[in-house]
């Protein structure tokens, strides 16, 4: 086989039936093993684990539609930007008649946080949360800090 | 079935995964102290009973355990773990678009950037894609997360750019 016709063959085999990994750079970065990662709408919760020192309670919610909406139409349906493209409003976490509220008031609303809107940064560690918290009563907690 | 009386059960192990498809959990390797499993059984929901189903082929996934799955598009996503000597990043998957009895496993290319080699990780299907977070090769604990796109097939002569190598080692795109 000619040189040439080689590497264009070899090039299309490299090609071929070939999935790719992206790696998704964070800001912040957080270790973990052991872990459990549950999907909810738009975000991942990530709980417990070890961090390769110590066991850990965090709750740690990843952003998903802030790294996977450009790379693919399925994911970014639930997701809407505000204005500002950082902050996500996720009805999959609103309570219902806030859900309602929420989404009347239309998906790129301008206006700044408002209670009972569910935003979330790319990540964070409820730390305050307990277990009678309701999930209305974790979305205004999360939108104090 | 392979080998299997009616009624067995499946070893004692940890660290394997359980995968929903329809009706059916399929559980694929984990271990036991210092056994690894390459095995998969089958556990249908309905029926309550085990089944461990033939391979239509000879390339089968190595031991391990921790590893993780993902179901998507009639096949199961499996990447990572580690079989005791050293942790993995291969990705295979399992057709399970068809009969229990009989299941093909194919190891999938998915090029030189990959995640590094790592068990207790975990991996989630967004989509198409899947989203790996984490892990432990053993020495460190990662906090990486990658996605590999499962829905992505880029095929041969259509639309990929021919690179042609000249006399002088310089290429062209043709």
């Amino acid at each position: 086989m000619p040189v040439g016709a080689r590497v264009r063959h070899d090039f299309l085999h490299s090609f071929a039936d070939t999935r790719r990994w992206l790696l998704l750079k964070t800001e912040v970065s957080h270790r973990r093993l052991s872990h459990a990662v549950t999907q909810v709408g738009s975000y991942l919760f990530i709980t417990g684990g070890h961090d390769g020192g110590d066991y850990t309670s965090d709750l740690l919610l990843f952003n998903l539609g802030q790294h996977l909406s450009p790379l693919s139409s399925s994911v970014g349906t639930a997701v809407s930007h505000t204005h500002t493209n950082i902050w996500v409003n996720d009805t999959m976490l609103t309570p219902d008649s806030q859900s309602r509220s929420s989404m009347s008031r239309g998906a790129h609303s301008e206006s700044p946080l408002r209670l009972g809107d569910t935003m979330y940064p790319l990540w964070r560690t409820p730390g305050c949360l307990s277990s009678e918290d309701s999930m209305a009563t974790m979305c205004l907690t999360m939108c104090t800090y | 079935m392979q080998g299997v009386e009616p009624g067995a059960l499946p070893p004692p192990c940890r660290a394997h995964t359980a995968t929903l498809v329809d009706r059916k959990i399929v559980v694929f390797g984990g271990g036991e102290g210092s056994v690894y499993y390459n095995s998969v059984w089958v556990f249908d929901v309905t029926m309550r009973r085990w089944s461990k189903p033939e391979f239509l082929t000879k390339d089968v996934p190595p031991p391990r355990r921790a590893h993780t799955a993902v179901s998507y598009q009639g096949k199961i996503w499996v990447f990572g773990g580690g079989n005791g000597m050293q942790a993995l990043n291969d990705v295979w998957t399992l057709d399970v678009s068809g009969s229990m009895d009989r299941l093909k496993w194919e190891q999938v290319e998915t090029g030189r950037k990959k995640p590094s080699c790592r068990g207790y990780h975990t991996a989630n299907l967004i989509g198409n894609m899947m989203l790996v977070y984490g892990g432990s090769d053993g020495r460190e604990c990662f906090s990486d997360i990658w996605a590999l796109d499962l829905g992505a097939f880029y095929a041969p002569y259509a639309g990929v750019p021919t690179v042609i190598l000249n006399a002088r080692g310089c290429t062209r795109t043709a």
